[in-house]
Parts: C-alpha cells; sequence; structure tokens
C-alpha cells in the first residue's frame, strides 16, 4: 500500500524551489502529520524513518534520494554504534549529530527504528562550532 | 597554533560538565590529553576510525560540502569531534538535561 502510494507519486524538485514557511500540499499518506509538519517549521529538509536493521520505512525525499543517504548514514551508523560499544560494554548510543558546512544531520536511534533528520543551515557559518 | 589550542583547552576544561580532553594528530598519535593514558589511546583509535568514515560520508553526499563537526551522543556521556587541518580536538562531557 505505502510503497505503490510511494512509487505512484511524482516530486517536484526540491532544490529550485525556495523555501516556503507554509506547508506544502502533497499527496503523500502523511501529510498533515504533526511530526513531519514540526520538523518542516523547524528546518528540516528531509526526514527518513528507518527500521533497527536499517531498511528504510518512510521518508519525506524521494527514493533514489532516500537510498542514497541511507546507503552512506547505514554504515556510519553502525560503525559509531560499535565504537561506543567498544569503547564501555555497557554504554550505548543514542543520538549523533554531524555537521557540515552546508546542513547537519542529526540521527537517533531508539531500540525499534532509526530517525534521519537533514537540516539545512540558514546562512553560513564559518566560525560556528556546535 | 600551540598557543591557540593551549587556550582552547584551558577554556573547554574550566567548563563543568567536561570530563575529558584529547587533542590527536592525523596518525592517530594523542598529543593532549587530561584523561588517563590507556583511555586515552583507546578513544583517539576508535574515534579516528569514526572521523575518517564521517568524513567519506559528507563527501559522498555532495562534493563541495565539507564536515566540520560530530557530536555523539550516548547514555553515559557524550563525544564531541572537532577536526581540524592536522589534528582534531575531542571533548568528552556528560550530559546535562
Amino acid at each position: 500500500m505505502s510503497r505503490s502510494s510511494r512509487l505512484s507519486v511524482t516530486e517536484t524538485q526540491r532544490k529550485s524551489t525556495p523555501v516556503v514557511k507554509k506547508a506544502v500540499i502533497r499527496s503523500r499518506s502523511y501529510d498533515g502529520d504533526a511530526f513531519v509538519n514540526l520538523f518542516a517549521h523547524r528546518g528540516a529538509r528531509d526526514i527518513m524513518i528507518l527500521d533497527s536493521h536499517g531498511v528504510p520505512l518512510r521518508s519525506t525525499c524521494s527514493q533514489r534520494r532516500t537510498f542514497v543517504f541511507v546507503s552512506n548514514l547505514k554504515p556510519l551508523l553502525f560503525m559509531a554504534r560499535n565504537v561506543v560499544r567498544d569503547l564501555d560494554p555497557s554504554n550505548d548510543i543514542t543520538f549523533m549529530r554531524i555537521r557540515s558546512n552546508m546542513g547537519e544531520i542529526h540521527m537517533t536511534l531508539g531500540t525499534d527504528f532509526i530517525l534521519i533528520v537533514v537540516q539545512k543551515l540558514r546562512r553560513l557559518r564559518s566560525s560556528s562550532t556546535s | 597554533m600551540s598557543a591557540e589550542v593551549e587556550e582552547l583547552l584551558k577554556r573547554f576544561q574550566s567548563m563543568k560538565n567536561v570530563t575529558g580532553i584529547v587533542v590527536v594528530d592525523n596518525d592517530g598519535i594523542p598529543i593532549k590529553t587530561t584523561l588517563d593514558y590507556t583511555l586515552t589511546l583507546h578513544y583517539a583509535a576508535l574515534m579516528q576510525t569514526v572521523r575518517e568514515k564521517a568524513r567519506q560520508v559528507v563527501l559522498d553526499l555532495d562534493a563541495t560540502n565539507e564536515f566540520t563537526f560530530l557530536r555523539l551522543r550516548t547514555e553515559q556521556n557524550e563525544v564531541m569531534l572537532c577536526p581540524q587541518e592536522d589534528y582534531f580536538i575531542m571533548v568528552i562531557q556528560s550530559p546535562c538535561d
């Protein structure tokens, strides 16, 4: 159901359109979700939900872009988890944030899901480290 | 270079939640540390691999992008990693929620 509806929807290019503060009406099954609206209001560009093994379940961007992000971020997530386990076996990773020049990638690891939020910076700040 | 790093270390060390600061060069050798030696080596070796992987991931996603900061939140502490040109600074703090 959700897979076929995701495949049939054609997505407009988000890079060319400017950032609109109002919520854009899209024919998706999760339109009107408070979760997506909240993140969109706070500057999130893409939201992806994976299961605990790294298989993408839901996403707000296109399938190709989801695949690119997941195929790059999944090895990093599991490597970071192994690193934290190696340092202290009783410890476990809960959140991870990668900041780059143009944007940030937030990754939340729960027991049942992995949440990835790709966020764009408002303006370039060369001196900021957070 | 060295004076700036010393100033940064003093400023970070005076913060309340910071439990450890490690400066590692590009070969994975710790230069300055406030932790004990074995824990420093362990952190330096493992975070070196995470840093390289994160840099590759950011470059693969967008070639014009550049990896500037990594924050790794775990249950017991929080590791922040800031790569520079010749070294990277790692700050370990206890999370205050």
